[in-house]
């Protein structure tokens, strides 16, 4: 009688390694971050189809348009993961043994705990798929009961197949798991064959590789994945990899030994223990799933995505009061604040220890900070900026949906139809796409679309007209530029104001200030309010005191309140800062003597 | 057995069908309008071995067909539903090569919603009797500025479809590579830069392949725009302090050169040489061999100043005498100023048979391929007369190279979509009469509407490069030799490399 309750558990860590992957990891996010889009072009086909492994990649990318949905994109990784499951039984030939049941665990188990790593390029889990799938049809042609040459034959198809699907390294895997298999179940003349033709096409095959493909002899032999991928790989990797010659040999070797500790007494036989041993490896396999999860990391990429889809609240509700601790987590809330008409107000609710590289990103280059750059400059209407930002980033990610997106909406704006319509057909090729490049080709045929048009305009109301060199070090200097054109341009006047504030640049605050006249803030801003109260502080402390301040009566008394704290600690700013903090540690009074990194800088 | 018998003799007249050779025209009524295709091939003069110029019928119906026809009156037939005339492969060279020096005329036929055919007016291919070199080297490169991720460089076999690789940065870990260059378009004789991991430039003549780095204690940076000597033992190349910056409306960024000197590199010797006339305080760049081995041409402009506006930096063409056997030095001529072209000349190329140079001029600096005033310009070596292609587009024209024969230009324009390089070709006979040029044919004739990457620097080659690959990405990934610097040159005299200021260096 079959052992019903040991189905049932592997029906449930199914449903289990669904729910985490749908509910704990969330592949939307895993899409959002690696940006993988499939290209249905014969360009792209081609070039994934020219080097040994680019077909798995090919696959793979293909595959991973479902992560775009968390549903979808969790019922592909849990029938990834079961197939794994199904073949590796299959090629150790059954679990007759409780270790047989441990080690057909072994590969499903390590790839679900790999599977949960956000940066992993979706060619990985394939790999290990295909390994198992190769080798089931290697077992297939030594089972199946035709001549040797036939099955030579075969197998030097296969190989030659595998090599080029897989690429070198995991084809080495194949031919040591073939090996192994071969070993543990041919004997005598048929092993000699079969493994002395494994081994020869092991070396042969990436040996003369260089000759049809353009790779190196080192390429051919240990190249593992894909060529650009930020994605570098660790111990799991390479223990997936290994997984299931590792199991092959030691089921191999349990046979020849006949070592099955448990199973060789009665009480290893009963289904309790079965079952009991199978909830542990499967608790097991969920609790490792659950623990690599990098909480940091889904946070950022959280936040990102709710950035670029423009869910302003949520942003600042998903970071709240959390300590921020990456710049690009500080960018998307300083957005979100002012999205939110909150940038004057709250800019000094999170402790901005970025300073002004928490509200611009391109003074500091790196490749995370390229496509929310490009969004940043989009909403600023420095559309020139937008797509030169978008192209870099490009260049990093050819085949990011979203970055041709951000190319085709830049375009439009500035009114450069050619280009949009390039990228409209770039983005024809990703099927996923497809209706949104439908939609942009419509606009660009002249149908209406009021959301969009009402979105370009805003754009071209706003957008400079007189050029300039672009500053990366100091946007001040651009926002300025853009002022100069644009003063109506409410974003680039509030970034512009911030962006001093965060620099600890009053003067320049000062200086720049008015042309807060042109929006209708009805009073005066609070943080600026801050600021301007602490400026005529200072200066009044030269004597130079500047009247006329129409600062709130409020604001005032928590000024000389704040004061009133350093002088009752004679000055000394650390024994002030407990008391400072709790009470004035949303001010910018706060941020200027202990948070911001040009005060920290210079004390440092 | 019989069905399958029927399916096969169907099978096979509807393929004969659909490409016949018996010129049957439909029925159909005249409009006397000029059909719209893309690419734009109507007019233009074409060598006999270039692939066929596949093409989108741009008007709307159910159902397509080209008849090619030739003075003789023979001819083919290609239909289509989705208006891509896809114009066989042999059937297309047969045509062009019994036709060399006469005209293709193309009629385009095409049956509207109710099943009525209409013509357009005929429009002529030319066929030169002058062939192209067989193929077309370039980078293939993201629109990009600063970054860059996946490049390599290819070659195109021109007489077909077939695209391979040359290099990839795929086997040195992503570096850059650039300025591809190649001896007097012979595939056996190539360099190109290599940066960043694995920099050094690789040169390659015959199964000699070699990796040198070209920056020395005295030159201000390694090697960058090449020119090769006729004799193939030496290289002149420019070396420059490059940056850029980008603009705050226009959308171009600026490419500019903060120092640049001119020097030749000798390959066997391992060996740079330079002269204090062309490592001057001023910037001299873009070397270019005269094809008898006894000039550098070269482009010159002012020092960096204040007092000079960046779109006031003007080039003019230069030239200098250097004998490679006895290492001597000319002195500089000026071959046509900027202020006589009107503007700043870039990227000098001379003809083969030395009669013509092409040059780019913009409205200032030499880095063209993002200056959309780019157009090129033809001068006469004999007379020293120059004047402007008459094609050059509304957009960048920039980069260019000559056809062994001197009969065929090769050259990079955006005219297409304003964003991506494409290489065109065009015919210019003895007298420097130019034909309506043509952009690089592709087996997809719509391929161009949707690829986002640049075709830079497109260099004509007379043969497939063929180098060892084995021996080409060991050269690429091994350490570099080390150039050494001629120690007859006496670098402290030197008013230039050897002596900019540290300002500008960093």
């Amino acid at each position: 009688m079959k052992n019903i309750i040991r189905y049932l558990l592997f029906v449930l860590s199914g449903f289990a390694v669904f729910y985490v992957m749908y509910e704990m990891v969330n592949t939307e996010l895993i899409y959002h971050l690696q940006q993988l889009g499939f290209s249905s072009s014969k360009a792209y086909f081609n070039e994934m189809m020219s080097f040994p492994g680019g077909p798995a990649e090919y696959l793979s990318v293909f595959l991973f348009q479902y992560a775009y949905n968390s549903f979808t994109g969790a019922l592909l990784f849990s029938a990834i993961l079961f197939v794994i499951l199904s073949l590796t039984g299959f090629v150790l030939k059954g679990n007759r043994s409780a270790l047989d049941g441990f080690l057909i665990f072994i590969p499903a188990a390590l790839t679900a705990v790999l599977l949960v790593e956000y940066d992993l390029h979706p060619v990985f889990p394939l790999l290990v798929l295909s390994l198992l799938i190769f080798m089931s049809f290697f077992t297939a042609i030594i089972h199946a009961k035709r001549n040797t040459g036939l099955q030579i034959f075969s197998i030097i198809l296969l190989f030659a197949a595998f090599y080029w699907l897989a690429g070198g390294l995991i084809f080495l895997v194949f031919s040591l798991s073939a090996l192994i298999w071969s070993v543990r179940e041919l004997r005598g003349k048929r092993l000699l064959i079969i493994s002395f033709t494994v081994t020869i096409l092991a070396g042969v095959l990436p040996l003369i590789a260089p000759k049809f493909f353009f790779i190196g002899q080192k390429d051919a032999f240990l190249k593992l994945g894909p060529y650009f991928t930020d994605y570098k790989p660790d111990y799991l990797l390479y223990g997936v990899v290994f997984s299931l010659p590792f199991s092959l040999l030691m089921h191999s070797i349990s046979r020849f030994k006949n070592i099955d500790f448990v199973g060789k007494i009665p009480f290893g036989r009963t289904k309790f223990l079965q079952n009991s041993f199978s909830l542990i490896v499967m608790g097991g396999l969920l609790a490792g799933m659950y623990f690599h999860i990098d909480q940091q990391q889904k946070f950022k990429i959280q936040v990102d995505k709710l950035a670029h889809e423009r869910k302003w609240n949520e942003v600042l509700t998903m970071v709240d009061d959390r300590t921020i601790d990456d710049r690009i987590t500080q960018f998307h809330v300083n957005r979100a604040l002012f999205f939110t008409d909150s940038l004057t107000t709250s800019l000094f609710k999170y402790d901005q220890r970025w300073g002004v590289d928490g509200l611009f990103l391109t003074r500091q280059f790196s490749n995370d900070m390229l496509l929310p750059s490009t969004e940043l400059f989009f909403d600023l209407a420095f559309v020139n900026e937008a797509i030169h930002y978008a192209n870099e980033a490009l260049a990093q990610n050819e085949h990011s949906p979203l970055l041709i997106e951000q190319l085709i909406l830049a375009n439009i704006a500035s009114a450069d139809s050619q280009a949009a319509r390039l990228y409209v057909n770039v983005l024809k090729d990703y099927p996923t796409f497809q209706q949104r490049a439908r939609m942009y080709e419509k606009h660009l045929n002249g149908t209406t679309n009021p959301d969009l048009e009402d979105l370009i305009a805003l754009k071209r109301e706003l957008m400079p007209f007189t050029d300039f060199k672009v500053n990366r070090q100091e946007p001040s200097e651009d926002l300025i530029n853009i002022l100069i054109d644009k003063p109506k341009n409410r974003m680039a006047y509030e970034y512009l104001m911030s962006y001093f504030l965060l620099n600890n640049d009053l003067a320049s605050f000062v200086k720049y200030y008015s042309i807060g006249r042109n929006f209708s803030y009805g009073k005066v801003p609070k943080v600026y309010q801050q600021a301007l109260l602490l400026y005529s502080y200072e200066l009044g402390r030269v004597g130079r005191p500047i009247g006329n301040l129409r600062i709130e009566k409020e604001i005032v008394q928590q000024f000389n309140e704040y004061l009133s704290i350093i002088a009752q600690n004679q000055g000394n700013m650390d024994a002030a800062l407990p008391e400072l903090s709790e009470k004035f540690g949303q001010t910018y009074w706060f941020y200027i003597h202990y948070n911001s990194p040009v005060t920290t800088t210079d004390k440092q | 057995m019989k069905t399958i018998q029927h399916l096969l003799y169907i099978l096979i007249v509807v393929i004969f069908a659909s490409c016949s050779t018996k010129m049957t025209e439909p029925q159909s009524v005249s409009i006397n309008q000029t059909v719209s295709i893309f690419p734009d091939y109507a007019g233009v003069t074409v060598p006999a071995n270039i692939a066929p110029l596949n093409f989108y019928i741009e008007e709307k119906g159910i159902e397509y067909q080209a008849n090619f026809v030739d003075a003789s009156g023979n001819g083919f037939v290609v239909k289509s539903d989705n208006g891509v005339v896809d114009i066989p492969l042999k059937k297309w060279h047969k045509m062009l090569a019994s036709n060399a020096g006469k005209s293709i005329n193309v009629k385009i036929f095409v049956k509207d919603n109710s099943g009525k055919w209409v013509d357009y007016q005929l429009f002529t291919i030319t066929v030169s009797s002058d062939n192209i070199d067989s193929h077309l080297a370039y980078r293939i490169i993201n629109v990009g500025y600063i970054l860059w991720n996946k490049l390599g460089l290819y070659q195109r076999d021109l007489t077909s479809f077939r695209q391979t690789a040359i290099m990839l940065n795929r086997n040195t870990e992503g570096n850059c590579m650039n300025c591809h260059n190649f001896n007097q378009q012979d595939p056996e004789q190539i360099m190109f830069h290599m940066r960043g991991k694995y920099a050094g430039t690789v040169i390659a003549r015959g199964d000699e392949v070699k990796k040198v780095n070209t920056k020395t204690p005295v030159t201000m940076s390694a090697a960058a725009y090449p020119s090769w000597h006729p004799g193939g033992k030496h290289i002149a190349f420019s070396v420059n302090l490059i940056s850029q910056w980008f603009h705050g409306v226009d959308k171009k960024n600026e490419v500019y050169d903060r120092a640049s000197d001119i020097v030749v590199y000798d390959i066997e010797n391992n060996e740079i040489t330079t002269s204090p006339l062309v490592s001057t305080r001023q910037r001299e760049s873009l070397p270019n061999w005269s094809p008898d081995g006894k000039y550098i041409y070269f482009c010159r402009t002012e020092e960096v100043s204040e007092s000079i506006a960046w779109d006031e930096v003007v080039y003019d063409l230069c030239r200098i005498s250097y004998d490679v056997e006895t290492k001597t030095w000319g002195t500089v001529e000026t071959v046509l100023s900027a202020a006589q072209a009107g503007g700043s000349i870039t990227f000098p190329k001379i003809s083969p048979d030395g009669k013509w140079l092409m040059f780019t001029l913009a409205d200032h600096g030499y880095f063209s391929i993002f200056n959309k005033s780019s157009d090129l310009y033809l001068l006469n070596l004999e007379t020293n007369d120059f004047f402007p292609f008459p094609f050059n587009s509304g957009d960048v024209d920039s980069y260019h190279s000559w056809s062994g024969n001197s009969r065929w230009i090769a050259f990079s324009s955006k005219r297409l979509d304003g964003l991506c390089t494409r290489p065109y070709f065009t015919h210019v006979d003895e007298k420097g009469n130019f034909s309506k040029p043509f952009v690089m044919p592709q087996r997809d004739p719509l391929f161009y509407r949707s690829y986002k990457d640049n075709y830079n620097v497109p260099e004509l080659v007379n043969g497939k490069v063929n180098i060892n690959r084995a021996s080409l990405l060991e050269a690429a990934r091994d350490n570099a030799l080390q150039a050494n610097f001629d120690p007859n040159i006496d670098v402290d005299g030197l008013s230039g490399a050897s002596r900019i200021e540290q300002s500008v260096l960093h």
